[in-house]
């Protein structure tokens, strides 16, 4: 059931904590079905935007919606739709594994208990064990099978591969999120805040970048590869200056140069290719390589 | 059953079952220590009521699993109903308890014509109501519990010091407010001056107000981040205000440099909560003292300040080392700090020295010089205009003042005060000790509150059985005292001691197998034993003729 309804929409949103600004006229939209990146650096105000989605902060000002409706006067109705993971995970100390799975099935209409087994087996955790006993990527893993066996139609994950191995990071990525996804192509959206963009690489279909609680950024992933390329040219002797517009980056290291290019690659590669360089390639700027180059 | 039903139930199983103790003592008191027996009932049902009503949202702080609860798609009203359910159930399931055993075990209590019903049904009433509001607001179990103790003394504190002026002038703008409570309570409150019937109202009134807004608190509550509950954020000042008091502190300490020099200097910063309490104490004794002399002066002598000052020091001289004792080592673990201390330089020793060493002296100093140095200028400034209204501070200031020694000799004098040294050791030492075994403050004092309460009752068990206070003893002779101090003095330092080695045992080693836990409570039984030997041999070497 394909709907035009954005799964998230955020209005110039304003959240502050005392005189300071954590989000600053935030604005974005996320179709349903897709999956979202949601970049920044520490302190950007990712953690504070998705708290705002949740309800467990009130926006100082603009609005947020989840499937079209407000998150503080429609509670219920947007969490059933939704699961969470939050960057910090914290379970009772006492309960099992087992039974922290019951109280968070506790919660839901419906509960997958075959994705649940699966997941459980992927992740090598046993089911008698107490939360206390595990360490903190095992937590992650549980908190992740809570999220991903209640079905929702959107995940939110705010730094969910923290703390995972490199395998388990892989598999969480590629398998649960990738099966997740494919469960329902275009009906359930994956919103997801991390620093490592590059494990991501694949999944994300649009992103945005905040800095100190502002867009910096949005754009489809495939476009922003195509936008944002590197140009290397070698020359027979000291490398020009090359002083224009759009290249955004020029780093010159004696008869080799790098142009990093945001927008009309073409035009920059005809204009370093008149100047006969010795040897020219050009490639497509990795998300992660953007998002430093947008935040420098 | 629900599974968030069994987890909320789970929660409040250790705090039920201290109300589930006070139901039985009724039944295993013996005949002879029915008063004995009837202030652990009342005392262990306060706290377990309190630690229900602190606990059925605390935990969720305690634990950060309160951004879980409110992440989940049920509506927050649906959880207070819940949560408040369960809460009710066991008070009303806690009280029942002890008012059966009580009616059939100590019938004789409840049917005096002055056992306090109101006041007894006022506890779980109280406990549902209030401290859930004032965990929320807190965001933690223990300053809900404190804040809910405090907050009702000061308001009937006030009550009554308008009472007391209405008394002094009935025609007062305040007294409309007893008559009017007085009117709505004499039917069935026999009060002819109309404080006790204002009293309910207040706590009616106040308890009603509280379940209102602790509903409303949390249907609106913000959670910021995982660590802004209690168990992640530090128990002091606000940065600004800390800037400035510290700022003095911080160039004097620049030139101590050493290692031990800037572990201690760690430890004392850990202690800010404990300097605050006691500069929060020292103003408010100073001021009810001022306000004590003006009114005085002028001949409007106010009756329920010294009342104040005195419940004030009662509080202060038993909480003050358990916080510092708590603090010292329980603190870093909540901030998850611990174990990164451990892989510093300085081996662990030399980091559990620093940290004793702190904490002694701290609590040494806020919880005994401190208090001493008030009540001793007190009675100097006031207690001689004042004797009768003041009496401690009368005796405080001939009893350490070179005027006159009414506990004469000097060495009874010394035994005292090293005696009282050593009491607040040991309580800094039960609090150090719990400190080592929970990974938070609150924790740390609530089970220093357990073993003392315990250890307490152990002593109190024993010497009643043995019908110690029935011996006939002798009255103020000097030596007996002398004697008797330093028999306590000994035990109380015998068990400090014993208490740091335990203490040091769980620091280094940090795990604890259930063998080691085992041996350790045997001793810690073995210590009680010891005080109620003691407390025994002092009555029966200075027993009177029969």
């Amino acid at each position: 059931m394909k709907t035009d309804t954005p799964a998230i929409e955020i209005d110039h949103l304003v959240r502050k904590y005392g005189r300071s600004d954590a989000v600053n006229g935030l604005s974005l939209r996320v179709a349903a079905g897709r999956c979202y990146g949601f970049f920044g650096r520490n302190g950007a105000g990712k953690t504070t935007t998705i708290k705002c989605l949740l309800n467990l902060l009130r926006p100082t000002a603009g609005a947020v919606r989840i499937f079209g409706m407000e998150p503080h006067r429609d509670e219920v109705a947007v969490k059933s739709r939704l699961a969470y993971v939050p960057d910090q995970v914290a379970f009772h100390p006492w309960m099992t594994v087992r039974n922290t799975l019951d109280y968070l099935a506790s919660f839901r209409a419906r509960w997958n208990q075959q994705t649940e087994r699966e997941l459980l087996g992927q992740f090598r955790l046993d089911d008698a064990k107490k939360v206390s006993a595990l360490s903190k990527g095992q937590k992650t893993q549980l908190a992740l099978v809570g999220a991903v066996c209640a079905e929702p139609e959107l995940l939110i994950l705010d730094e969910p591969t923290s703390g995972l191995d490199p395998i388990v990071r892989r598999e969480f990525i590629q398998t649960v999120i990738g099966a997740y996804q494919d469960a329902a192509p275009g009906e359930r959206t994956v919103f997801v805040s991390t620093h490592l963009i590059t494990e991501f690489e694949g999944l994300i279909d649009e992103f945005t970048i905040i800095d100190n609680g502002k867009e910096t950024l949005t754009l489809e992933a495939d476009e922003a590869r195509s936008r944002f390329q590197k140009i290397r040219a070698r020359f027979h002797a000291e490398a020009p200056t090359m002083d224009f517009v759009p290249a955004q980056k020029v780093k010159r290291d004696g008869r080799e140069v790098e142009i990093t290019v945001n927008g009309d690659a073409a035009r920059v590669l005809d204009r370093v290719k008149a100047m006969a360089p010795e040897s020219i390639s050009m490639e497509g700027l990795t998300l992660e390589e953007i998002f430093i180059e947008s935040l420098q | 059953m629900n599974p968030r039903t069994a987890k909320d139930i789970r929660v409040l199983r250790p705090a039920l079952s201290l109300l589930l103790v006070a139901a039985l003592l009724p039944m295993v008191s013996g005949p002879h220590w029915h008063e004995a027996s009837e202030i652990w009932i009342v005392g262990l049902f306060f706290t377990g009521c309190l630690i229900m009503g602190a606990e059925i949202f605390g935990n969720e702080f305690q634990h950060n699993t309160v951004l879980l609860l409110l992440s989940q798609p049920i509506s927050r009203a649906r959880i207070w109903r819940e949560k408040m359910r369960t809460l009710a159930v066991a008070l009303a399931l806690g009280t029942a308890c002890v008012l059966a055993t009580v009616l059939c075990f100590d019938r004789r209590v409840v049917l005096a014509e002055d056992f306090p019903w109101l006041g007894f049904a006022l506890i779980p009433i109280g406990a549902f109501c209030s401290v859930p509001y004032w965990t929320l607001v807190f965001q933690s179990s223990l300053m809900g519990g404190l804040v809910t103790v405090v907050t009702p003394t000061v308001i009937l504190g006030f009550n009554s010091a308008l009472h007391e002026r209405w008394l002094q002038n009935p025609d007062s703008l305040v007294g409309g407010w007893f008559k009017l409570t007085h009117q709505l309570h004499q039917l069935w409150v026999q009060d002819p001056a109309g404080e006790e019937s204002s009293v309910l109202t207040i706590l009616v009134v106040y308890c009603a107000v509280c379940c209102w807004l602790g509903y409303r608190k949390f249907t609106l509550l913000e959670v910021a981040n995982a660590h802004s509950s209690a168990a992640g954020r530090e128990l002091g000042l606000p940065v600004r205000l800390e800037n400035v008091v510290l700022r003095p502190m911080r160039l004097l300490g620049s030139k101590f440099t050493g290692v031990f020099a800037v572990l201690m200097k760690k430890e004392l910063r850990l202690q800010q909560v404990a300097f605050v309490g006691a500069t929060i104490f020292c103003m408010l004794v100073t001021t009810l003292a001022l306000l004590f002399a003006t009114s005085s002066a002028n001949g409007s002598g106010q009756g329920w300040i010294p009342v104040f000052i005195m419940g004030s020091f009662a509080i202060y001289l038993p909480v003050l080392p358990l916080v510092v004792g708590s603090v010292a080592v329980a603190e870093e673990k909540a901030w998850g700090v611990a174990d990164w201390q451990f892989t510093l330089p300085p081996s662990t020793g030399t980091q559990w020295r620093a940290k004793v060493l702190t904490a002694m002296g701290t609590s040494l100093i806020l919880g005994v010089l401190v208090p001493l140095a008030l009540a001793a200028t007190g009675g100097m400034l006031f207690g001689k205009s004042n004797p009768e209204a003041l009496p401690f501070l009368h005796e405080m200031r001939d009893g350490l003042t070179p005027h006159g020694f009414p506990l004469a000799p000097v060495s009874t004098v010394v035994a005292l005060i090293c005696c009282l040294l050593a009491g607040q050791a040991l309580l800094t030492s039960i609090a150090i000790y719990a400190g080592t075994l929970v990974t938070n403050t609150s924790r740390a004092l609530m089970l220093s509150l357990g073993i003392i309460l315990v250890s307490a009752g152990i002593i109190a068990g024993i010497c009643t059985r043995v019908e110690v206070w029935m011996l006939p003893r002798q009255t103020a002779e000097s030596d007996a005292r002398t004697v008797s101090l330093a028999v306590g003095g000994g035990v109380l330092l015998l068990s400090t001691c014993m208490l740091h080695i335990l203490a040091f045992w769980n620091y280094r080693t940090r795990e604890r197998s259930r063998k080691v836990l085992a041996i350790q409570l045997l001793l810690l039984v073995l210590a009680a034993v010891q005080g109620a030997a003691a407390i025994l041999f002092v009555a029966w070497a200075f027993r009177g003729p029969a």
